[in-house]
């Protein structure tokens, strides 16, 4: 099986991750921490990738939110940026954990 | 291979932690859930602001409804039906103030503690022994037992046949209010977007009933007559009587809070009688406070924990202050009555009020076009206007709550008219959100005849209160205020407002006004029905305000079959005078013969007095006043306190030379008494008040501690004895009696008076904003000590929601009463215009929305602050409408 850079893990992870935070169950987040671990070329890359991958896809809809909603929204969102970052950082955090699941998932199956 | 698995393992458990959720918001699958970008707290940003067009299918409505969101958030709702327009307004309700809906319920159910833990603990002992929700039960059960043409409980006067249509009406649309509320919750729990404080607090909103909307209303009535005064008051004649005998210490209590004051501002001028239709009073026996035997340290312990446990959430309070008037067309410029309003309330994160319009057009011909101010939570205008009639409150402050003690035997049984009682006990569970859900705890209520129980170390009082005694039917006058066609239809229907009473100042169209202090008030009879209160009999009417013996033979208890009625209540039709004030002033003198039944404690003068000159002045200069003036009036921060004592404060100190002094007395001497932020002299003069007020009365107190066994009262209890003796009587003691007692400090050799009392706490006040701002008194600036605090809920948390602390004018006793700590005044301003209603004006300070994603969060109080009016138009369609924002269909599904 061909393995992925970071970048290309990266966006995979970032992708499938927006794409199932529209299904509004967070926890489905593993899924694309996983899948992009799963096809790291090796550890750091699978940490880095899924670390970055969800807190960037946090990151991109809370600037969409950002822009979409009216002007006094700017402020009350100001106001959140200490959830704000906890958010970040705790996507960053599943993404890595997840990530791992994958990379040594993939790992073992190799293996055997 | 060894590594991988364990790697694997333990990025697996890793995964899993974060995943199951576990007790307690900072867990981390809380805090993923919170901060999800699309169904986390944010998710509330998606519904702070209305599509611009939408629609709506709504299972239940009669018809096509259509809703304009005008630029300020306000509703306009167009309906062929009354029903319709509750179940849409239950809709909007939920929609802009949902949380805040909730909040309140769960208070007055006793259920805080569900969603809030141990913390709210107490608070939910003490609403279930004050028991709002039990007399929110009994009003739904009049309701519907006058819906079924059944005679009204405790109303034995009442002709529930003329009511029995409406109250069948009412029934519907507290059910359909209900049902649009529970709509709105469905929607926002499909769409993630449920108010963000449910997601801080991780629970879902339960239904609302119709009993939930006649719960709050027992919250506004509970803020309006709810209080613990007669004990507070009893702690000090204890200690009075205790050092000074039953005849000399009533007498100084008298002193202290007089039952007429020479400084008694009435609403009813001199020269005209109120309307009333009641016999004169019965001569009553005389006021015996020779039965009271308590210690005070239970009082003591019971003030304490109530204090304790009232908690920040009773937006509904009223801080001794409201306003309203009407001028008749005779002395306006537009010939035709003005009517203002603004009561004094607590100042919240949301606003308490929540204004709306509404227009229905039925096919059977009814027309309605009302707006005004609601509860959320109530589908029903409290203040405001139709096209024929509008109406304005401030608190009447009456006397609807008395407490009573017995005799209590080793069985504890009660004496009660001879004979031994057992106590009716009710087991009610409260579930105290825990680390692992609930914990179950049961607390045992128990009741006399006369109310439920409250206790601490010992000592045991019977609340007798109307909001948890009878069931009420003020929904029903509200419900009756917007089809009165006139003001003699309005002033029928404020028969059947029950509690709390309320200043009505009304005016139609037709040029008709006046006002009437409606309510509905115990009459105090003895076991032979003659009557405990006799205004001839001043003293009587201190009955009430202590805590009455239940185990006499010869108890004082409600007749409830003679009440005190709306019909009995001073009324003012068209008077001589052409205009009416009310500032929660004294109501009549004593040619009204139910003076002391009805009311005893009043705020201060100063407000009604001020009100008062300046539409004279107005009438004076020009013959009539404007909507100008009116303005003005509003916004009014002419401090006549100071007024009345600066030149008192000149002589006291004509001969003091300190340079600082001096300074400090010239800033006072230059000072045109308004309350504006950047002036020092406000400063000076409201810290002196506090610090003269102290001086002036606490030694006494603080004697009574040293010298009287078994007195206490503490230090906080103390400060509140001092805040709480009106202005206006010290006052009163400066100019008519300086040499009187109460200015002598007891702990000193020498024999002061108002003049040595008045020198002394201005040389302190001198020092302590020295001490707080520094020698430069260019720097002791008003804005420094006086500024918003409008707070949230959880704004001690999250301060962001908070609104923003601006800078404040105004005072407590200000016409613009914004209190002392910026927490209370002005809730909502109107100023309705009879010449044309379109022409009318309107504010609230803070916004529509209770979201603070949405840009009506706050988006008045600037112009509140500023003393700007927003137009209170009554548009009779939709395109009338001004200022569209979202247009909204909602359609019968």
């Amino acid at each position: 099986m061909k393995k992925l850079n970071f970048i290309q893990c990266l966006l995979i992870t970032l992708v499938i991750g927006v794409a199932l935070e529209f299904t509004r169950i967070w926890q489905l987040l593993v899924i694309a921490g996983i899948i992009g671990g799963f096809l790291a070329k090796n550890l750091k890359t699978a940490v880095f990738s899924g670390f970055f991958g969800l807190l960037l896809c946090r990151g991109i809809l809370f600037i969409a939110l950002y822009l979409k909603l009216p002007s006094s929204f700017a402020m009350a969102y100001l106001n959140l940026s200490m959830f704000l970052g906890i958010g970040l950082i705790l996507a960053g955090l599943l993404g890595l954990f997840s990530a791992l699941i994958g990379y040594f998932s993939a790992a073992l199956i190799e293996k055997q | 291979m060894k590594r991988g698995v364990i790697g694997l393992i333990l990025a697996v458990v890793l995964t899993v932690a974060f995943l199951i959720p576990f007790p307690g918001m900072f867990s981390p699958s809380t805090l993923m859930s919170m901060t999800d970008p699309l169904a986390g707290i944010w998710g509330s940003a998606y519904t702070a602001k209305y599509p611009s067009r939408g629609k709506i299918v709504m299972p239940g409505l009669e018809n096509n409804v259509t809703v304009i969101i005008d630029g300020y958030g306000v509703p306009h709702i167009f309906a062929k039906s009354e029903i319709d327009v509750a179940y849409v307004l239950g809709y909007l309700h939920a929609h802009d103030r949902l949380f805040q809906m909730d909040l309140q319920r769960r208070l007055v159910e006793g259920r805080l503690s569900e969603v809030l833990g141990e913390a709210a603990y107490q608070t939910d002992v003490l609403y279930r022994i004050l028991g709002l929700y039990r007399g929110a039960q009994k009003s739904l059960e009049l309701l519907e037992n006058i819906s079924k043409g059944e005679k009204a409980s405790h109303y034995p006067q009442m002709d529930v046949t003329l009511i029995k249509d409406d109250a069948k009406k009412l029934l519907d649309m507290l059910d359909a209010y209900s049902k649009g509320v529970n709509f709105a919750i469905e929607e926002m729990e499909k769409e993630n977007a449920l108010p963000l404080e449910f997601k801080l607090l991780g629970y879902k909103p339960e239904p609302w009933t119709p009993l939930n909307i006649l719960e709050i209303g027992r919250l506004i009535s509970w803020g309006l007559t709810g209080t613990f005064a007669d004990l507070e008051l009893y702690l000090v004649y204890q200690g009075l009587v205790g050092k000074y005998g039953v005849e000399n210490g009533t007498k100084l209590l008298l002193e202290l809070l007089p039952i007429d004051r020479s400084t008694d501002h009435f609403i009813v001028p001199e020269n005209e009688s109120c309307i009333h239709t009641v016999n004169p009073a019965d001569p009553s026996k005389t006021f015996s406070s020779s039965t009271v035997n308590v210690e005070t340290q239970g009082i003591n312990e019971l003030l304490k924990w109530v204090k304790e446990t009232s908690p920040l959430l009773t937006p509904i309070r009223s801080m001794f202050a409201s306003n309203n008037w009407v001028v008749g067309g005779n002395l306006t410029e537009t010939r035709k009555p003005i009517l203002c309003n603004d009561p004094h309330l607590q100042l919240v994160v949301p606003s308490v009020w929540y204004e709306v319009h509404y227009v229905v057009k039925s096919p059977d011909g009814e027309f309605i076009n009302a707006r005004g101010v609601t509860f959320p939570g109530i589908g029903l205008i409290i203040i405001g206007c139709t096209q024929y009639v509008g109406w304005g409150f401030t608190n009447v402050m009456a006397d609807q709550m008395d407490f009573y003690y017995y005799k209590w035997n080793d069985k504890g049984q009660y004496l009660y008219k001879g004979s031994w009682k057992d106590v009716k006990t009710v087991n009610e569970e409260i579930l105290v959100k825990a680390n692992n859900g609930y914990e179950k705890r049961t607390i045992t209520l128990n009741f006399t005849v006369h109310g439920p129980i409250i206790e601490r170390k010992g000592t045991k009082f019977a609340i007798c209160w109307m909001g948890e005694k009878y069931g009420s039917l003020e929904s029903l006058a509200l419900l009756k205020y917007v089809h009165a066609k006139n003001a003699t239809e309005f002033l029928k229907a404020t028969y059947y407002f029950h509690t709390p009473p309320q200043n009505h100042a009304f005016a139609d169209i037709y040029g008709n006004f006046g006002w009437r202090a409606v309510g509905w008030y115990p009459n105090r009879t003895y076991p032979n029905g003659t009557m405990a209160i006799d205004p001839s009999k001043p003293l009587t009417a201190l009955t009430p305000r202590l805590p009455i013996n239940g185990s006499s033979e010869n108890v004082i208890e409600w007749n409830v079959n003679d009440w005190i009625d709306a019909n009995e209540a001073p009324t003012l039709w068209n008077p001589k005078q052409g205009y009416v004030v009310t500032a929660n002033n004294r109501l009549a003198n004593k040619t009204y013969p139910y003076i002391y039944d009805v009311a005893w404690t009043f705020a201060d003068y100063y407000r009604a007095y001020r009100i008062d000159y300046l539409i004279r002045e107005c009438i004076k200069e020009k013959g009539y006043v404007t909507i100008e003036d009116m303005k003005k009036i509003q916004n009014d921060v002419f401090y006549v306190p100071a007024a009345k004592l600066v030149p008192e404060i000149e002589k006291a100190l004509s001969g003091v030379t300190d340079e600082k002094v001096q300074e400090a007395l010239n800033i006072l001497k230059e000072w045109n008494y308004s309350m504006l932020p950047d002036l020092v002299a406000p400063t000076i003069f409201a810290k002196w008040l506090s610090i003269f007020k102290n001086m002036t009365l606490a030694d006494e107190f603080i004697e009574l501690n040293k010298t009287v066994s078994g007195f206490t009262i503490s230090k906080s209890e103390l400060e509140d004895l001092v805040e709480s003796i009106p202005t206006s009587i010290l006052e009163a003691y400066v100019k008519l009696e300086p040499n009187s007692h109460w200015f002598d400090n007891v702990f000193t050799d020498e024999t002061e008076n108002a003049a040595t009392i008045i020198r002394e706490s201005f040389e302190k006040t001198i020092e302590l904003l020295e001490n707080e701002f520094g020698e430069d008194m260019s720097n002791w600036k008003f804005s420094k000590i006086h500024k918003l605090h409008a707070e949230h809920p959880f704004g001690s948390v999250f301060s962001w929601l908070n609104y923003p602390e601006w800078e404040a004018w105004g005072w407590s006793q200000c016409v613009n009463n914004i209190g002392a700590s910026g927490k209370s005044g002005p809730s909502w301003r109107e100023i309705l215009n009879f010449k044309d209603l379109n022409q009318s004006l309107c504010i609230i300070p803070g916004g529509q929305s209770g979201n603070p994603f949405s840009e009506h969060y706050y988006d008045q109080l600037r112009m509140w602050l500023d003393g700007e009016y927003k137009q209170m138009s009554f548009p009779a369609s939709p395109s009338e409408v001004e200022d569209v924002e979202s247009v909204l269909e909602f359609m019968p599904g």
